[in-house]
């Protein structure tokens, strides 16, 4: 799951479609991890482990302030004039969907999307909305639902080196965990992969550091650990070890460098 | 099925024990179950209940039979006992002990089980009415299928055809709405069509999914319902009162099973089983779960509580599974009355405790707890060679008092009151640096709690001048002041009851709603100054019924009414106003009557004075005249004395006189003789002279003897009478002294009696001035109590009647929730958990120990830091943080100290301190510890990964400590940590430039993170190849890296 927060602001400016798509599609790169944390969620065992979604991986751009559905993708013509927008619409190469004029390009391949003009929501407030919006709950008092991409997290677990749900720049207020707890938290690259300075946090070796060396700093760790052995069983520290696992991975892995960095 | 509890351990399960123990940590087994007990092996069984009385035609009522064992243990052996009904005609019983009455009438039950046998009577009546109640019947069964939730029928705007009050909040409106025919939810001809049915089986196609099956028990409810004509029922129906669940708490062991019965009572003093129709949940599954249809089973050693509901009635039953006593439970010498507790406690569930913690392991500990920063190198030395008993506790006593405590538990504090400059709280800077300051100086202070509480709530002015002010910035309006206020020092969420009222809990709106009244009052305005508010109160405010409109009296959490409150105060008042005027009554009649005595006394020893007087003044009369009467009788004496002596003078003058006369008489007669005519004649004429001479000399001494005689006869009388005199005299003025003397006596007697009856007077007229101030102050208070109660709602700051009550000794949520907390941030789990989530539903894990804390924490006038060495210095904290073989499944009952990873405020500032390079924080010197932010706006990427809270409510789960990639990243490779590694003025590149020997580098790389000594295995792996001079920076990075990245140095332990 990859969540992408723009905002009407433009600060994020020069986000191409073609940069996320290329994060996004590296989801279905991915290597089968034991799924230590499903173990944790074991009221989730049952709904999770039998039915693999067909999905493979899942976009949401976030698009606060963009251009509104009567302007896009929904332009109403059968509509009253007071309940239209000013564009026309045009036909598509699917059969009896029609989109703006101004999307001509995405008009000739309709075939290969699917818009849903069902979706809705019940609020005039934004904040409420979002929160409708990205965990499908209305906000109760004192009660922050998980996203829907920390949903898919906890009940799908990582696939692969890269983590399950990953935010870019950062998660909308409303597409953290909730109350399932941070570990179901997207992972956020902090930074726009545009930006020519673009790191993704801590992903990248800092200077002087080599993949040696830190493989000998990871050899003393294992032998030095000690609180660890003492504690065996315990969950927290074999959760924390495991993310240290990954960790590694991530750092190490060439995919890592594949999905965040555009010019490679 | 019954079970044999306690088994002798032989070797071979000692074994079998201790090799499950490695897989499952003590969860009880699958296939292990408990040897089964026959029914001899029982002195006796019980039948619950003994007597019922069933009303109506769905009187079905089951029992349960409990066996006790040799060693008073229960068990369920329902499922092993013959049931007989004495009566066949009366009622049958099926082989499960469910009895279904046959007749109106009384009739009786046997049980027997082997060899014993019990009883259970039976008195049924209605059993023709087929009638049902709606509401006491059919919506709690829909209410338990989760119908009325808020996203399902529940909703606002209902789902699909139907909609439900939230929470069965109206079922005479719920009841309309399912039987409306245009709905056409119900079908009376053709019953199992009925939408309703199939829509909650999910024959037809329903959101909320399958909820029941045919045959289910809440299917027959409502089917038999409907086939009887679905009816609301009457208005004189008697109603659900209570839920009761057998048993209310039992202790069992992994394996075993207990089928609960639950009862209905009715107010006509019938009862229903309902069984299967009532809803469980059970706080810990892994402990005991539970079945639809009641059945329980334990699963693994613990506590838990199953709580059943049903009708928006709730009871519960406590399950204990202690883990069997393998081996003695140990003898441990305790610090303190909470060691008692805890240990009391564990004692119950034979766990066992870990040992006490190593002195590094609490030096490392405490510091962090008390002020969440590790100890330096030289620290830790230092307290690690002092050989004193006493270190721990002067070095709990030396933290407390540093000033980071206060810099520490601000950030806690913090999180509780929001203090943020930007969202949410939005009190910009000088308002959160002048509440931050308020906070840091409270706690530098140990300022009392009561008082603390009280300045917040009370708080008014500019909220850029008074620090607690801005705690009316950050609630929204009423009950978002009021429900910070519970979460803050009450421990209770009111925010659930911000709308509706909860299914089963004990708060409700008109609670909220109640608390929120007291906050009703508060405004705020704006002044000149940007973004400046002042806080206010108004003379009158009130909170209205979202939905009734009605305005809300406060009331206090748990239901006093304020006014009831002032009621009572009129009452009290009242009562000591009367106390008063009798007080004062008595205090006029004791004046009076002394003032009537010591008139009384006055006018009769007056009287007795004036006698005596008299008396004595007639005696000195006698006297006098007495004396006069001697005086002159002995005058008279002396006068016949003298008179008596002139005669006797006469006499002796006579008697000369006859003497010489007859001298002369001689003489002449001789001179006769001898003499001449001439001479002769002259003699005889001196004779004849003589003679007359002698003759008159007789006569006179005759005469004077004569006189003298007389004389001395009158003397001779006189004598007696001066006698007389004189004595009487004497006696008189001896009379006269006597009454004198006792005219003195008695007045004296007079005056010091007259002084003590006036001390009494004086006395009695104090008391009673004192006693008409009483009445004039009593009167006082009764007319303030009076208008206190006339206009309670509309004059008077209401808050502060609500810090009196939250501040009262008795309150039984304040000192309960503040003791709470304390424990929670430092052992890591509330004893009641979450730490401010007190409700009826979650229930203390130890409540003699919470009890304890907080009657500890008011006696000590709300002493925070007392509070806190209390638990520091007792020997629970101070555990080991290792488990045992007995302990490890433990995770509520403080047999071992938990791990807690370290918050993001104190793992930041470890990682300056370790590596000696502080973090710049924007708008703060340099050298600010994470520790020491006012507020959350400071960016930092590393606080928020590691569980920095926005501060979006005052709950204390914000800040978590949940595990996640970015932070396993961010200790490997992020920035934050490289550059501080690398940096030459840090620690590695000192170590490095040093002339210390690496191995004299390493032990203070491993003092300064971990708070000690390296091992000799550790050294042994640190030194497998020797460090080169040339290596010396890298490999002091290297395992400054690798210390740092340790469970140990990540985890408090």
């Amino acid at each position: 799951m990859l969540h992408i927060n723009m905002n009407s602001q433009g600060r994020r400016s020069g986000m191409a479609r073609r940069d996320f798509v290329r994060v996004g599609a590296l989801s279905t790169l991915g290597l089968s991890l034991p799924d230590l944390l499903r173990s944790r969620a074991s009221a989730a065992d049952s709904v999770g482990s039998g039915t693999a979604p067909k999905a493979k991986s899942c976009i949401v751009l976030w698009m606060s302030g963009g251009p509104s559905h009567m302007d896009t993708f929904d332009l109403k013509p059968e509509a009253p004039s007071s309940h239209r927008g000013t564009f026309n619409p045009i036909a598509t190469n699917a059969d009896g969907l029609q989109i703006c004029e101004h999307l001509p390009n995405l008009a000739k391949q309709a075939d290969k999307f699917s818009i849903m003009r069902s979706v809705t929501h019940p609020s005039p407030s934004h904040d409420i909305a979002s929160h409708i919006m990205l965990t499908g709950n209305v906000p109760a008092r004192g009660t922050v639902n998980p996203s829907f991409g920390s949903v898919v997290f906890r009940e799908r677990g990582y696939t692969e080196a890269l983590p399950p749900y990953i935010a870019v720049p950062n998660g909308h207020r409303y597409s953290a965990a909730g109350f399932m707890g941070g570990t179901y938290k997207p992972f956020s690259i902090g930074s726009d992969p545009n930006a020519k300075d673009f790191q993704v946090r801590s992903l990248k070796l800092p200077d002087g550091m080599t993949v040696d060396r830190l493989q000998d700093r990871r050899r003393w760790l294992t032998g030095l650990d000690t609180l660890k052995r003492r504690m065996d069983g315990d969950a927290e520290l074999t959760v924390l070890d495991e993310f240290y696992e990954r960790s590694y991975d991530m750092i190490t892995s060439p995919d890592t460098s594949k999905a965040f960095y555009l010019s490679q | 099925m019954n079970f044999l509890r306690r088994i002798n351990p032989s070797p071979l399960r000692v074994m079998l024990s201790a090799a499950v123990l490695l897989v499952a940590s003590r969860v009880a087994r699958a296939g292990d179950e408990p040897a089964k007990l026959n029914s001899a092996q029982f002195r006796e069984i019980r039948v619950t209940p003994t007597q019922m009385t069933l009303s109506g035609a769905r009187s079905v009522h089951g029992l349960r039979v409990t066996g006790i064992d040799q060693d008073g243990g229960l068990h369920d052996v329902t499922a092993d006992c013959q049931f007989t009904g004495v009566n066949a005609d009366m009622a049958s019983v099926s082989a499960d002990g469910l009895i279904t009455p046959l007749r109106n009438g009384q009739t009786e039950v046997s049980v027997t089980y082997g060899s014993h046998t019990a009883k259970a009577t039976i008195e049924t009546r209605n059993l023709e009415s087929t009638a049902y109640n709606f509401r006491n019947d059919v919506l709690p069964v829909l209410e338990n299928l989760g119908c009325n939730q808020m996203g399902c029928h529940g909703s606002p705007k209902g789902k699909e055809r139907l909609q439900l009050s939230l929470f069965s909040a109206d079922p005479h409106q719920d009841f309309v709405q399912i039987t409306d025919a245009k709905k056409e939810l119900i079908s009376v001809q053709k019953p199992e069509e009925s939408w309703l049915l199939l829509k909650a089986t999910c024959t037809e196609d329903h959101g909320g999914g399958d909820l029941t099956a045919e045959g289910d028990p809440a299917y027959n409810l409502l089917l038999d319902w409907i086939r009887n004509g679905a009816a609301e029922g009457q208005s004189g129906d008697a109603s659900l009162e209570r839920i009761e669940v057998f048993p209310h708490e039992r202790t069992m062991i992994p394996g075993e099973t207990q089928r609960l019965l639950v009862q209905a009572w009715f107010s006509d003093g019938s009862v229903r089983d309902i069984t299967e129709l009532a809803s469980y949940r059970s706080s810990e599954t892994t402990v005991a779960s539970i079945d639809k249809r009641g059945l329980l089973t334990v699963g693994a050693y613990g506590e838990t509580s199953v709580l059943v509901r049903f009708g928006g009635l709730v009871s519960s039953c406590l399950i204990t599974a202690a883990q069997p006593a393998d081996v003695p439970f140990p003898e441990i010498a305790l610090h303190s009355k909470i060691d008692e507790l805890v240990y009391a406690k564990l004692k119950s569930l034979n766990i066992i405790p870990s040992d006490v913690s190593s002195d590094e392991q609490f030096l490392r500990r405490v510091y962090l707890d008390v002020i969440g920063v590790l100890p330096t190198a030289d620290e830790a030395r230092e307290f690690l060679s002092d050989a004193r008993p006493d270190k721990r506790s002067r070095l709990i006593d030396s933290l407390l008092d540093r000033p980071e405590f206060a810099d520490f538990y601000a950030i806690r504090w913090g999180d509780i009151l929001q203090i943020n400059r930007d969202e949410p709280a939005r009190l910009q800077d000088k308002g959160m640096w002048v509440y931050y300051r308020w906070l840091w100086d409270s706690l530098d202070q140990n300022k009392p709690m009561d008082q603390f509480v009280r300045e917040l709530l009370t708080a008014r002015g500019s909220a850029y001048e008074s620090g607690p002010a801005n705690f009316f910035r950050v609630g929204e309006g009423p009950q978002g002041m009021a429900e910070h206020a519970s979460t803050a020092f009450l421990g209770v969420r009111l925010d659930c009851a911000h709308c509706h009222n909860h299914p089963f809990e004990q708060f409700t709106l008109d609670d909220n709603l109640g608390m929120a009244a007291f906050f009703s009052q508060v405004r705020s305005k704006r002044t000149r100054e940007q973004d400046e508010e002042i806080i206010y109160t108004l003379d009158s405010g009130s909170v209205s019924h979202p939905d009734t409109k009605q305005r809300s009296s406060p009331m206090f959490l748990g239901g006093a009414q304020i006014a009831a409150v002032e009621k009572q105060a009129v009452e009290t008042a009242a009562a000591e106003k009367n106390r008063a005027d009798g007080a004062v009554a008595a205090a006029t009649k004791s004046v009076e009557s002394a003032t009537k005595q010591l008139t009384a006394y006055q006018k009769s020893s007056a009287e007795k004075i004036k006698q005596a007087k008299q008396l004595a003044s007639s005696s000195e009369q006698q006297a006098i005249a007495a004396r006069k009467m001697a005086e002159s009788a002995e005058k008279a004496l002396a006068e016949a004395q003298s008179v008596a002596d002139e005669c006797e003078r006469h006499c002796k003058q006579a008697r000369s006189d006859l003497a010489e006369a007859e001298k002369a008489v001689v003489a002449a007669e001789a001179l006769i003789a001898v003499s001449d005519a001439e001479s002769s004649k002259a003699a005889v004429k001196a004779q004849e002279e003589a003679a007359e001479r002698m003759a008159s000399a007789t006569a006179a001494m005759e005469a004077a003897t004569a006189e003298l005689a007389a004389a001395e006869r009158v003397v001779k009388e006189r004598l007696p009478t001066a006698r007389t005199a004189s004595r009487d005299s004497a006696i008189a003025r001896q009379q006269m002294e006597q009454q004198k003397s006792e005219l003195d006596t008695l007045s004296q007697r007079s005056q010091k009696k007259s002084a003590e009856l006036n001390i009494v007077l004086t006395a009695a007229s104090q008391s009673l001035a004192e006693a008409k101030k009483t009445v004039s102050r009593c009167d006082a208070a009764h007319r303030s109590a009076v208008a206190a109660l006339t206009v309670r709602e509309t004059t008077g700051d209401l808050r502060s009647e609500l810090v009196d009550w939250i501040v009262a000794p008795d309150n039984p949520y304040f000192a309960r929730s503040m003791s709470n907390r304390v424990w929670a941030w430092l052992l890591g789990r509330g004893i009641v958990n979450e730490p401010d989530d007190f409700r009826s539903t979650n229930p203390a894990s130890n409540p003699e120990l919470l009890d304890h804390l907080a009657a500890s924490f008011v006696q000590s006038g709300f002493d925070m830091k007392s509070l806190f060495r209390s638990i520091l210095n007792s020997r629970t904290y101070q555990l080991s943080s290792e488990p045992n073989e007995w302990n490890d499944a433990d995770s509520i009952h403080n047999s071992y100290y938990h791990l807690k990873r370290l918050t993001a405020e104190q793992l930041a500032e470890a990682v300056c301190q370790v590596t000696g390079i502080p973090e710049k924080y924007s708008g703060l010197p340099l050298g600010t510890r994470a520790t020491q932010l006012p507020d959350v706006s400071m960016r930092s990427e590393f606080l928020d990964l590691f569980g920095r809270p926005k501060r979006a409510t005052p709950v204390e789960s914000e800040r978590t400590c949940d595990t996640h990639i970015g932070q396993s990243l961010q200790m490997i490779s992020s920035d934050f940590i490289s550059r501080k590694l690398r940096d030459s003025k840090g620690l590695a590149g000192q170590l490095a430039a040093s002339d210390l020997s690496p191995q004299q580098a390493v032990e203070e790389l491993y003092l300064t993170t971990l708070s000690r000594f390296p091992t000799k295995e550790e050294c042994d792996l640190i030194f497998a190849s020797p460090i080169e001079p040339s290596q010396r920076r890298e490999k002091f990075e290297d395992l400054l890296w690798v210390l740092m990245n340790t469970k140990e140095f990540l985890f408090n332990h």
